[in-house]
């Protein structure tokens, strides 16, 4: 996946940039309302959670923009071209049918569900292992560093799309959405991990951290109460950047078809599905591919402006 | 910088050892009788099975069968596979394959990505600028594999203006194509990263203090500016290498590129662990020595660092 | 600062002398395949799954190229429908269980060494033997003996006792029982025979071009492994099936990449693809580069519903809600709008086929195979009298997700759901062996699919495997005493005319029961070069390399 890195260059980028320039960022109060004030002006910003906002509503209520029951399937009414109206059916297929006679309108409706989901949830599951033992590899240092981030290189090591074949075989049986949602999260979070222990490194050679350890604050709630909410911010960019690659990973597994199955209505599955009949109907490739990215898009611009707003040397100058 | 060195192949041990533990017991683990699904429709008597079991040493429980086959690796035995060739076979025939593939993806990384990302760097804030910024966040939320099928049918079926497939011959002109698309989103990503690095390093105090100095432009800009924007890219890069081998799945099984991440792929479904812990530590023993490697260009690229003082 | 500066040219500089220089060399790689017109055919071809040894071959990547390079005592004329000799000068038999079988003589094979009696039934004997672990051991079951060497502790000199060595061209079978479709059955790549090369080292054998020897039309040129298997004329071949080319040239495709290879019949490196997916056809079909060859393939397709299934034991329940699935799959929608055309309505158990021997197009009782959905919903009515289907309960179709079976499973799940109104649902399992090990297991938690691949051109050979009780494959559990009895009595025959009317009255039996629904019967889409003359298929299904030629 070479999207897995995309998240990576992010925290590359973060972290050797930061460690050769002279760190500046004092944290200052007005350090959010500067974040804020920086986001609300940035179009990019406000386009993609426009988007996003829309997403949202059409996955909470898909009912609002179509009537139609995506897994309704005849297969009289297969791959009908957009605009018809069914016979047999009797319902007006507004982007034509599938190649098993699904209504595609309703498919993509729904299946935007089922795209934020598996995004969302991997996002929270990976961001948090990620993040606990990243902080506490940067935190403690030593040899519990040590082991996290060989434990890490470990899943680093193993390409991300070959290690979720492995483990998909393996949970063959269990619930399509989630056995895709925990194989995504065990080989997703090293990235995060990684930028979080450098993001704490950096943190707790700050002075304010150095002066409530010398004021005898116990270890661990300096980590969460000082470190982990000043090393976080560069983590919920990539976070948001990571959904995207997460949807976009979710097809993947679908087109090596280890992914979900077709019992879950998902852009990826259709996607997959649409292979067959490329050269009669590339719409039915085209129309989910665009819907993701759409989506994959709108998280990256979101992630993207968080970045630049919460960086103070990238805001606008 | 030996110690250095010899530190970090110390530190790869453990991942050696991890790495291919987690991945035999991933194999282990699978639901399905390997050898029985390799007969097909047919297949030798129950008996017969156990004969093939204890060949491949299936009959011995789960570490045991792990340690056998490591220390047969330690001794520079790679194995068999079910088919009765010898891993070291397969992997010396599609290892050249993936280097191939991913050597000429990383070239267009370095080429398209680091050129356009330092041109859209300098010239930050023109509409040039916005374009490929948007651009490159398209390519990188359209899958691989879509992109795929679709320059095979356009560009390789219906136009002809390149070979749809790779097949046995391995040239430039056949793997252009495929690398290209195997390189797509590390192209966007190196291009912004590149953009992002050179932009910030055009306001950095030493740079400031460069032109004050009164260095004409374009010193500052190859001196300062372009070298240490590498340091990211580079990393990048090295990274990279590794999620070539194995991302190249999905292209390689497209424009059918007898590569080992096809093999790696087919070895899992069938249950093979010998040959899936075989690649597996090879890429383990790549990852490792490109991330050697990375730090040692930082130590080039930037005279603060140093190694094993 | 200077010196440090120049440090990084000098490592960029070398970096992109590095690429560049490497690019330079590739782009002057050599130009394979530039087109002068030979007479070799280039076939599409996958990497064997075992090294090319007939008795250790049971899929169609080593089986392929295994029937160019050897040949058995007898082959079977698709197009006359019958059984021809081969290495055979002839087989007798009176009573369908004593064969004396006379080799033709001067035979040889590639290596200058005699195609002999012995070669026969030494190969006989060896793959029989539970102690070698071959995967075509269960062809022999039939010969007397068979048991012994099929023990668990058999040692590798234990022999078939039916196999009688006479002289260098006479050997005799004697079968535990009567077996009227054997000599048919001989046709089967597992009863090649074996040069003494293979005897002195089995393990080397057939991994390359200089341990791959055999009698037939073609010999090993050169195996390179996920690469190409090149197959040349066999000088030292004396048959009758004289190729009408100068060689075979299988290029191994990876997975399932029959994109990959269409792409290249079109680009014109390929020569022969002996199927492509039903999209590529129906968009290519007036392409002037290909030559299509589309007709009815003899596989046998079916979904069968395992008697341990709950509501689908073999009793009055099963059987109404057995016949009330089979009505309610719309074939015919499904042939026009999925498969487009390129399928074909059953009739009975098998595809109607002169390369199929005892294939019949109508038995008693087949409007059970046609969709209807008033008589389905009845049926499944009266099912739920006996007891009932609750709302809660799912039926599952599962097929193996390797194999494109995908899109025809969905399309049989959703139109259950929509004629019954149950819920169906289709489950892909990642691969033929995991749902192959849950069949073997009685674990299926549905139905599910089952194609079968014919090993010889008798309807026998799907209604034996398939559906006698305990038979290897009859993973569903069926058990009938009046189906079991019909075939024996099929066996005894002589006459193979005899045998077939009784096979056929077995299928009446078996369409009352269907412990397995036969789907649609699928086409063979084979593309073709335009160049190559002469594109036929032989009985398997397989284009028939041999005859092709480009001159």
């Amino acid at each position: 996946m070479e999207n897995k890195h995309f998240v990576a260059d992010f925290a590359n980028n973060l972290d050797e940039v930061d460690a050769v320039t002279i760190h500046s960022s004092a944290k200052s109060v007005s350090a959010f309302s500067k974040t804020i004030y920086s986001l609300v002006h940035n179009p990019l910003f406000i386009v993609s959670s426009l988007i996003l906002f829309l997403l949202l509503i059409i996955a909470v209520f898909p009912g609002l923009f179509t009537q139609i029951d995506p897994t309704r399937c005849v297969i009289r009414e297969a791959s009908l071209p957009i605009g018809t109206n069914g016979e047999y059916t009797k319902s007006f297929h507004l982007l034509g049918t599938t190649g098993l006679g699904c209504d595609e309108f309703a498919r993509i409706i729904y299946g935007a569900r089922t795209s934020l989901l598996v995004g969302f949830f991997v996002m929270v599951i990976s961001t948090s292992i990620g993040c606990v033992l990243g902080a506490i590899a940067g935190y403690f240092g030593g040899i519990l560093d040590s082991i996290i981030s060989r434990i890490t290189d470990v899943f680093f090591a193993i390409p991300l799309i070959l290690g979720a074949v492995a483990l998909l075989q393996l949970l063959k049986d269990a619930d399509p959405f989630w056995k895709v949602v925990l194989t995504l999260s065990i080989f997703g979070w090293t990235s995060s991990a990684r930028l979080m222990r450098s993001s704490v490194m950096e943190t707790k050679t700050q002075e304010y951290v150095t002066s409530v350890r010398a004021l005898g604050m116990e270890k661990l709630t300096i980590l969460f109460k000082h470190v982990i909410p000043n090393a976080i911010s560069p983590i919920i960019a990539i976070a948001m950047i990571s959904m995207s690659v997460y949807i976009v990973a979710d097809s993947a597994l679908s087109f090596l078809g280890v992914g979900m199955n077709s019992s879950v209505v998902s852009w990826g599955v259709d996607i997959a599905n649409a292979q067959t009949t490329l050269q009669s109907n590339p719409g039915l490739l085209l129309y989910p591919s665009i819907a993701l990215a759409i989506t994959a898009l709108s998280f990256m611009f979101l992630g993207d402006s968080i970045n630049d707003a919460i960086d103070p040397k990238k805001r606008r100058r | 910088m030996v110690k250095y060195i010899l530190k970090r192949c110390l530190q790869a041990l453990p991942v050696l050892f991890g790495a291919t533990f987690l991945v035999y017991g991933l194999v282990f683990l699978q639901p399905g009788d390997p050898i029985r699904a390799l007969c097909g429709q047919h297949c030798p008597n129950e008996a017969g099975l156990d004969i093939i079991r204890a060949r491949y040493n299936l009959d011995k429980p789960f570490i045991l069968q792990y340690l056998l086959y490591m220390k047969n690796l330690l001794l520079g035995d790679f194995g068999t596979t079910f088919s009765g060739r010898s891993v070291s076979d397969i992997i010396a025939t599609s290892m050249p394959n993936t280097i191939h593939l991913g050597l000429i993806a990383i070239a267009f990384e370095i080429i398209l990505g680091v050129g356009i990302g330092i041109i859209v760097g300098i010239r930050r804030g023109s509409f040039f600028d916005s374009s490929i910024l948007v651009i490159t966040l398209i390519l990188i939320s359209i899958p691989t594999f879509v992109l795929g099928f679709v320059c095979q049918l356009v560009f390789g079926m219906n136009l002809g203006i390149v070979p749809p497939t790779v097949g046995s011959s391995t040239d430039f002109e056949h793997m252009y194509m495929p690398a290209l698309i195997l390189a797509t989103g590390s192209i966007a990503s190196i291009c912004r990263l590149t953009r992002n690095s050179i932009q910030d390093n055009s306001y950095a105090d030493h740079v400031r203090t460069s032109y004050a100095k009164g260095l004409p432009r374009y010193q500052v800009t190859l001196r300062h500016i372009f070298r240490n924007s590498m340091i990211p890219v580079v990393t990048y890069i090295g990274a990279d290498l590794g999620a070539l081998m194995g991302g190249a799945v999905l292209t390689e099984t497209i424009f059918n590129i007898q590569g080992i991440g096809n093999q790696l792929y087919a070895a899992i479904q069938r249950g093979e662990g010998t040959t899936v812990v075989s690649i597996i530590t090879l890429f383990v023993i790549i990852f490792v020595v490109t991330n050697i490697v990375v730090d040692i260009l930082y130590a080039v690229l930037d005279p603060r660092i140093r190694y094993g003082k | 600062m200077a010196k440090k500066w120049k440090r990084v040219t000098g490592v960029a500089l070398s970096f992109t002398l590095l690429t560049t220089s490497f690019l330079a060399l590739t782009a002057c790689g050599s130009n394979s395949n530039a087109g002068a017109q030979d007479n070799i055919i280039r076939a599409y071809g996958c990497e064997p799954k075992n090294p090319l040894v007939p008795g250790n071959t049971s899929e169609t990547c080593g089986g392929n190229p295994l029937d160019l390079l050897f040949e058995g005592l007898v082959s079977y004329d698709g197009e006359q429908g019958k059984v021809v000799n081969s290495v055979a000068e002839s087989i007798k038999t009176e009573d369908s269980q004593h064969f004396k079988v006379t080799l033709k003589p001067g035979m040889k094979f590639s290596d200058g060494t005699a195609v002999n009696a012995e070669s026969f039934v030494d190969a006989w004997n060896y793959t029989a033997n539970t102690a070698n672990a071959q995967s075509g051991q269960s062809f022999f079951d039939k010969i007397e003996g068979f048991d012994e060497v099929s023990k668990k502790d058999a040692t590798q000199d234990q022999k078939l006792s039916g196999l009688k060595l006479v002289d260098d061209t006479h050997f005799d079978i004697t079968l535990d029982a009567p077996s009227a479709t054997f000599v048919t059955s001989l046709v089967a790549t597992a009863y090649f025979p074996l040069p003494k090369a293979f005897f002195k080292d089995p393990k080397t054998f057939g991994t390359d071009a200089a341990h791959t020897i055999g009698n037939g039309p073609y010999k090993l040129k050169n195996y390179v492994h996920d690469s190409k298997i090149e197959l040349a004329v066999n000088e030292e071949y004396k048959g009758a099936d004289k190729p009408q080319n100068d060689g075979i040239e299988f290029l191994v495709y990876a997975g399932s990449a029959n994109d990959a290879a269409f792409a290249d019949i079109q680009s014109g490196t390929l020569d022969a693809l002996e199927t492509t997916k039903t999209d590529n056809y129906v968009n290519n079909k007036n392409d002037s580069r290909i030559q299509w060859k589309v007709e009815v393939s003899n596989n046998y397709a079916s979904i069968s519903i395992p008697g341990y299934l709950k509501h689908f034991g073999f009793d009055e329940e099963g059987k109404l809600r057995r016949a009330a699935i089979s009505k309610s799959l719309d074939r015919k929608a499904f042939i026009e709008k999925i498969a487009k055309g390129l399928a074909v309505q059953p009739t009975s158990f098998s595809p109607v086929s002169k390369s199929i021997s005892g294939s019949v197009d109508k038995i008693e009782g087949n409007d059970v195979l046609e969709f209807n959905a008033a008589e389905a919903k009845e049926l499944w009515e009266k099912a739920n009298k006996i007891s009932p289907w609750e709302s809660g309960e799912t039926f599952k179709l599962f097929y193996n997700g390797d194999s494109g079976g995908k899109e025809a499973f969905d399309a049989y799940a959703n139109s259950i759901k929509e004629t019954l109104g149950i819920n169906c649902v289709s489950e892909g399992t990642s691969d033929f062996k995991t749902l192959l090990h849950m069949m073997a297991d009685k674990k299926v938690e549905g139905a599910y699919k089952d194609n079968w691949q014919l090993d010889y051109p008798s309807i026998e050979n799907i209604l034996q495997p398939l559906f006698k009780s305990n038979a290897d494959s009859n993973y569903t559990g069926y058990e009938s005493e009046e189906f079991d009895e019909l075939l024996n009595q099929a066996a005894k025959q002589v006459d193979i005319d005899k045998a077939n009317a009784l096979f056929t009255k077995a299928q009446e039996v078996l369409i009352k029961d269907l412990p397995s629904i036969p789907t649609t019967y699928g086409y063979n889409k084979g593309a073709f070069s335009p160049k190559v003359k002469n594109v036929k298929y032989n009985w398997k299904g397989v284009p028939d390399y041999l005859r092709m030629s480009k001159k």
